[in-house]
């Protein structure tokens, strides 16, 4: 057990209170044991996950010493934050502007602003591998990409 | 003869033009998801799931099983080369693999491990061809309590066998009973905790959950080490070992494919547990344990045999009771069950040509890949030169197009991101991804189980004691979990997180 472990156990016990309370206000409910309700299992499982987080947190606190410092890296967090942004906004564009424009962008911005290839590779590889795949998984195995209002 | 009938039905099932060539794919790619570092066989197999839509069950299986134990040929490649290991299970072979490298051995050591891992797959084969019909047989008797406390079991024995924090290990596996009960309940059709959306209905996927977890995580995990992948320079030299390396590996193997069996048929048992089991017993039994670590063969030799007997022998639980031992498998089940097909006691019986056919596809796929592992090793060696900063956003893109044609759904891109960013935060604090998996594919078969016992008793508890086979099992549960609260007893070994 490590000093951060305060935390996580923390967040798990709150997590698993809300699970127990949202468990017991589902309609029928938890019901009983002659007759288990919905709510019967994630209940119970919010109980016990409430109880072992609980006892996670009481073996942290007993720690004593000092942090082993930030769970992040302080140079590279940003870049771990961009690509989760910019995977992110894949999910809200692609049915809009279609599979082979998002696709296009996705490779484009995480070769060139997120890894700093030279101009001529990320143009040209993203364009390959976004042709390339619909060419493959749309036309070859009908897998129904979307198409953007231009028609690809 | 009975089972020569059978096997000729396997042969022909898998000798059909679009299955072998559905056997290689999953082969190659199961190797070069071995060999990448930071990409297991779950990632791989989630990626390829969706495009299996199309295919007929068994097509579907033998190129998914094909992807697993490709993997577990593959991942020795990095473990001796770059001493970082290609996928889990061989973790324990860069120790004296990546040592053999550096004196001159590397080919020796590539050899023995494609050839150790040929005849533990090939043994392995065998072995599931005569254990499994009568297992079925036995499991005929399970009812619903039995499955209950089978599941329980297989549940307690992954935490038991955890990396770091069995209470943390316990923590993650009611989180994924949580996350499993999300959805509509069968029984009263209410919807639990679906904040009113559609895709939430039929519950969380199992994709988009695997994906984030093993996929994503792992890429935002590497790209924040970004570790400079060095290729040990050496030249392979010769890959057949000498009459000397097969001297000393011939028993190892042997052993390492027993141990790696009988690891794989437990519930809960994983490959890399059974690698570190065999390594461990080969220092145990050798004339000189304290050479091992430094470059010895057995060392190479046993554990690459027994990851590949247990990815095999772990179809075992699947293909016979319907239960998924370890996280592939419950992706293998998820596979079979969107093709309509329930794996389970019956299904040697209702459809033989799907156990059969993959018993036919593991003769095949272990010969393709002692070819694809031994004169095709340069092309896997050269693919490890590749910078990361090309492969991770391919990466990511091959997950988000996997995810997205499971349904065409963008929400389920979205969970996927969700569940990438907890895997991320999970391997910073600690927690391992395996047992919520686990829980959270078992969780709805374990709630239907529990209710039909109680159903079946009439509301008592007592039918999950009373019963000797579901007894037996909550006991050995319960020995389990108690065991590390005994002090000055050690753990046995324990492998990194599948």
């Amino acid at each position: 057990m490590e000093h951060r472990d305060r935390i996580s156990s923390l967040i798990l016990l709150v997590f698993s209170f809300l699970v127990c309370v949202a468990s017991y206000r589902l309609p029928v409910g938890i019901g009983s044991w002659h007759d288990p309700g919905p709510g019967f299992f994630p209940f119970w499982a919010g109980v016990i996950m409430g109880v072992l987080s609980f006892v996670a947190y009481l073996k942290a606190l007993r720690i004593k010493g000092e942090d082993i410092g930030p769970w992040y890296s302080r140079e590279k967090w940003k870049k771990v934050f961009w690509i989760l942004v910019i995977i992110m906004a894949y999910a809200f564009v692609l049915e809009r502007a279609g599979f082979v424009v998002s696709t296009f962008l996705l490779l484009f911005v995480l070769f060139r602003a997120v890894e700093g290839q030279r101009w001529g590779l990320a143009v040209g590889g993203s364009l390959a591998v976004a042709v390339l795949a619909y060419g493959i998984f749309d036309r070859w195995l009908k897998l129904q990409l979307p198409k953007g209002f231009w028609g690809f | 003869m009975d089972f020569l009938v059978n096997l000729q039905l396997g042969f022909s099932v898998i000798l059909q033009p679009g299955n072998l060539f559905l056997c290689f794919l999953g082969c190659v790619m199961g190797t070069l998801v071995g060999v990448l570092p930071g990409l297991g066989p779950v990632a791989a197999i989630s990626i390829l799931l969706p495009s299996t839509y199309h295919m007929s069950p068994v097509s579907a299986i033998i190129m998914l099983a094909g992807i697993y134990y490709g993997a577990m040929y593959g991942g020795s490649t990095t473990s001796i080369l770059v001493n970082i290991p290609g996928e889990s299970a061989s973790v324990i072979t860069c120790l004296d693999g990546y040592q053999m490298a550096r004196q001159g051995r590397a080919g020796a050591a590539l050899g023995i491990s494609a050839f150790g891992s040929f005849i533990a797959g090939t043994i392995a084969t065998v072995l599931i061809m005569f254990a499994a019909p009568p297992l079925a047989r036995i499991a005929l008797v399970f009812g619903p309590p039995e499955y209950f406390s089978l599941m329980i079991l297989g549940l307690a024995m992954l935490i038991y066998l955890a990396t770091a924090s069995m209470l943390k290990a316990l923590i993650m596996a009611c989180l994924g009973v949580v996350v499993g009960t999300i959805g509509t309940d069968p029984i009263h059709g209410v919807e639990r905790f679906t904040f009113g959306s559609y895709t939430l209905m039929d519950g969380v996927g199992l994709v988009p959950v695997l994906m984030g977890l093993f996929g994503i995580s792992e890429v935002l995990l590497t790209v924040e080490q970004s570790t400079q992948v060095d290729v040990y320079k050496t030249r392979i030299g010769k890959l057949l070992p000498t009459l000397e390396d097969w001297g000393k590996s011939i028993k190892p193997i042997l052993r390492g494919t027993f141990i790696g069996f009988f690891i794989g048929i437990l519930p809960g048992g994983t490959a890399v547990v059974s690698s570190f089991s065999a390594y461990i017993v080969e220092k145990k039994l050798s004339k000189y344990p304290e050479k091992f670590g430094t470059g010895v063969i057995e060392g190479v030799a046993a554990p690459e045999a027994a990851n590949n007997s247990a990815s095999q022998g772990s179809f075992i639980p699947l293909l016979t009771l319907g239960i998924p031992s370890n996280v592939v498998m419950a992706v293998l089940l998820g596979a079979l069950l969107i093709q309509g097909v329930t794996p389970g006691p019956l299904l040697i019986k209702k459809y033989p040509e799907i156990f059969w056919g993959v018993i036919g596809s593991m003769y095949m796929g272990n010969f393709m890949l002692l070819l694809l592992n031994l004169p095709l090793i340069g092309i896997w060696v050269k693919l490890l030169k590749v910078p990361y900063a090309i492969l991770f956003p391919m990466i990511l893109f091959f997950c988000l197009l996997g995810v997205y044609t499971v349904n065409n759904s963008h929400i389920e891109i979205i969970i996927m991101i969700i569940f990438g960013g907890i895997g991320y935060l999970m391997k910073k604090f600690g927690y391992e991804g395996a047992p919520l998996v686990l829980a959270f594919v078992l969780s709805p078969m374990m709630e239907n189980a529990f209710r039909q016992s109680l159903i079946m008793s009439a509301g008592g508890f007592g039918i999950f004691f009373s019963r000797p086979i579901s007894l037996g099992l909550l006991l050995v549960t319960f020995v389990l979990l108690l065991l590390p609260l005994i002090p000055g007893l050690k753990k046995i070994p324990k492998g990194e997180p599948q």
